[in-house]
């Protein structure tokens, strides 16, 4: 039933190089987090979202030091060893300093244009707003520069619908996944969600689709197995789910951000297109890297555990995050409070050795398991 | 019926069998070859005992090196195992410290169980390889260090934690002329500063236990106690505790198999030997 999902994952030059030949739409790299990817898709681009790989860091240490974040790390690495041909853009977000500073290397570094969707930090609606409405016309003038093509009202509308069903349809496999714990492997759950960040949106529905429908038929399996909550920011490296399987452990919900973080948005309204992506990159879901003090992730995250039934929680952290970082001590305590365990164990992502960690999700799922 | 319970730690493998009691207990380096070591250990523990390896109801392996026990029928974590041990021993302990040989742990237990544990894997500051790196630096016996730290009227504090550069800040410190029981017991302090900090985020009260190969050494213990501003207590052969542990939870699962009227699924017992050099 995944197969198609590896195919994707596992030759993702191939497939990217493919889809852009089939499509004939420039490849715009997408940098962590919440970047609106139906503006790409109605300036007629091929979006493509980066959240880091498992390169070896060598030449990006010359810019980037080695205790900062390492998915911009390998990214910076993918371009500088030219892994990135395909791509001919890249769209920034500014949700932390370093992604902020990256874009900036980027413009120094490499003649590939980039676009950034500076977010606001102000709290005034009128400051955010006319601040947010030059942000967009510029991010949008510069996506048509790379593309050639215009943004309109239609092109927008039907890129909204189009993203809109990719995170319906994602949210149905969280939903088949909490209801049906045991029934989709963890790695394949990530697997398939991970596929996402490289297909062309009419492709990657059109699988979720038949997947969906093949899921929608089987029965739970039978059988005891520890339910958890993950959360973090980037849910690779993907090769600990199997760890989870094997341990019998079923994640039934996440509070990543390129996982429910990101599927948990509505449609991208485009009426309002300066209000659309305000709703859309605050909501419905709190974030470490944004500042929004309606949404606070400390209930937000006691309530998502009881809710999907989880026995604990575990912080997957992705080094070197300081948002995430920062974020983490509170959120643990608050949840023991609660009643509900949490650790957490650090990652980075060209680690291959995973004895350390198998140890430390064992111990877990010992303890709440008494 | 007697269990047994193999901890096959990154630098040594330990094995015990017991019925009630303790009745044989082998230590030996784990070295490379893992499988070979566990069954060495264990031959020589069935030796001692004058048992078969079929006699053994039920084997639990624990340690960095546990799925690497071919005789093995369960495998848990040496947090587990470490907190069960700890709780036999010691039935009013509420935290646990382990010094292993690349690694420390803490546990806080909540009668008997894991209520919280927190692991240092990455870095060899506040693990026996540490005490291991300084002690062959200086010429030193490791089960020496802590005895001759104790001597100690002024410490000499060691700012670095990393273990290459704190060994390059001891030669220096020797350079100096500085007294050796001096240099020793800040090595001492700076590890157990590290444990102290590492540790506070599972807020321990009550008895401290140490475990593991690093509760051998007296200095620490003396560190440990200074830092924690109250008694550590260690069993009487901490390095065992892991697989002491480790018998005892097999115990435990069979006591609890049997009271569903069940018997639990038992893996292959080889102890052939097995190498992977030829």
């Amino acid at each position: 039933m995944f197969e198609p999902f590896y195919e994707v994952v596992f030759n993702v030059s191939k497939n990217i190089t493919e889809n852009k030949t089939a499509l004939g739409r420039p490849v715009i790299g997408v940098m962590p987090a919440f970047f609106p990817m139906e503006l790409i898709d109605a300036a007629g681009g091929y979006p493509v979202q980066l959240w880091g790989n498992n390169l070896s860091l060598g030449k990006s240490d010359a810019y980037l030091q080695a205790f900062s974040c390492s998915v911009a790390r390998s990214v910076l690495e993918l371009e500088l060893i030219e892994g990135a041909r395909m791509v001919e853009g890249y769209a920034f977000t500014s949700i932390c300093d370093t992604l902020i500073n990256l874009r900036e290397l980027y413009r120094r570094l490499f003649p590939k244009p980039t676009v950034e969707l500076s977010i606001p930090i102000t709290r005034t609606d009128e400051a955010r707003r006319i601040y947010l409405k030059s942000v967009i016309a510029s991010v949008i003038s510069g996506l048509e520069d790379i593309t050639g093509t215009k943004v309109t009202s239609e092109s927008l509308t039907k890129a909204s619908s189009l993203h809109a069903r990719t995170r319906e349809l994602q949210r149905q496999l969280y939903y088949i996944r909490a209801e049906k714990s045991g029934l989709i492997k963890n790695y394949d759950f990530y697997v398939t969600i991970k596929a996402g960040f490289f297909l062309p949106r009419s492709v990657y529905n059109q699988m979720l689709e038949d997947l969906l429908e093949k899921l929608d038929k089987l029965p739970q399996p039978k059988g005891k197995r520890t339910k958890i909550v993950l959360s973090g920011m980037v849910f690779d490296p993907i090769e600990i789910y199997k760890i989870f399987d094997d341990l019998n452990i079923d994640i039934v919900d996440d509070d990543f951000a390129n996982g429910w973080r990101t599927v948990s948005k509505g449609p991208l309204e485009v009426a309002d297109i300066v209000e659309g992506v305000t709703s859309y990159v605050f909501n419905p879901a709190p974030c470490c890297c944004l500042y929004n003090p309606d949404n606070d992730r400390h209930p937000y995250l006691v309530d998502k555990a009881k809710k999907a039934g989880a026995e604990g929680v575990l912080f997957w952290y992705i080094k070197f995050c300081e948002p995430d970082a920062f974020d983490r001590p509170q959120l643990i305590q608050r949840l023991k409070d609660e009643g509900i365990p949490a650790s957490f164990f650090d990652v980075e992502l060209s680690m291959t050795n995973f004895d350390a960690i198998k140890t430390r999700i064992d111990a877990f799922s010992e303890m709440i398991k008494g | 019926m007697l269990f047994a319970g193999v901890d096959l730690g990154s630098t040594t493998a330990k094995v015990v069998i017991m019925e009630k009691d303790v009745l044989a207990s082998i230590l030996g380096p784990t070295g490379a070859e893992h499988r070979r070591t566990a069954n060495k250990v264990m031959t020589e523990a069935l030796d001692q005992v004058g048992a078969a390896i079929d006699d053994i109801e039920y084997v639990v392996a624990t340690g960095y090196g546990r799925i690497n026990v071919p005789f093995a029928d369960k495998q848990i974590t040496e947090i587990s195992c470490h907190a069960r041990g700890v709780h036999w021993s010691f039935p009013s302990a509420t935290a646990v410290i382990d010094i292993g040989g690349q690694d420390s742990k803490g546990m806080r237990l909540n009668k008997g169980k894991v209520a919280d544990f927190v692991m240092n894997d990455k870095c060899a500051a506040g693990t026996g390889r540490f005490l291991e790196v300084i002690s062959e630096a200086l010429g030193l016996k490791v089960e020496d260090i802590g005895p001759i730290s104790l001597k100690s009227q002024n410490i000499i504090k060691i700012s670095n934690v990393c273990t290459v550069f704190a060994e390059q800040e001891v030669v220096a410190k020797l350079a100096e002329g500085a007294k050796l029981e001096d240099i020793l017991a800040g090595l001492h302090d700076a590890i157990a500063s590290r444990i102290n900090a590492m540790f506070s985020r599972l807020k321990m009260q009550g008895d401290i236990v140490v475990t593991g190969g690093g509760a051998l050494n007296t200095g620490l213990l003396k560190a440990l106690e200074e830092k924690f501003a109250q008694p550590v207590f260690t069993p009487s052969s901490p390095q065992f505790a892991g697989a002491i542990g480790a018998a005892l939870l097999a115990s435990d699962l069979t006591g609890q198999a049997a009271a569903k009227g069940k018997t639990l699924k038992k893996g292959h017992r080889r102890l052939e030997e097995v190498t992977f050099f030829t």
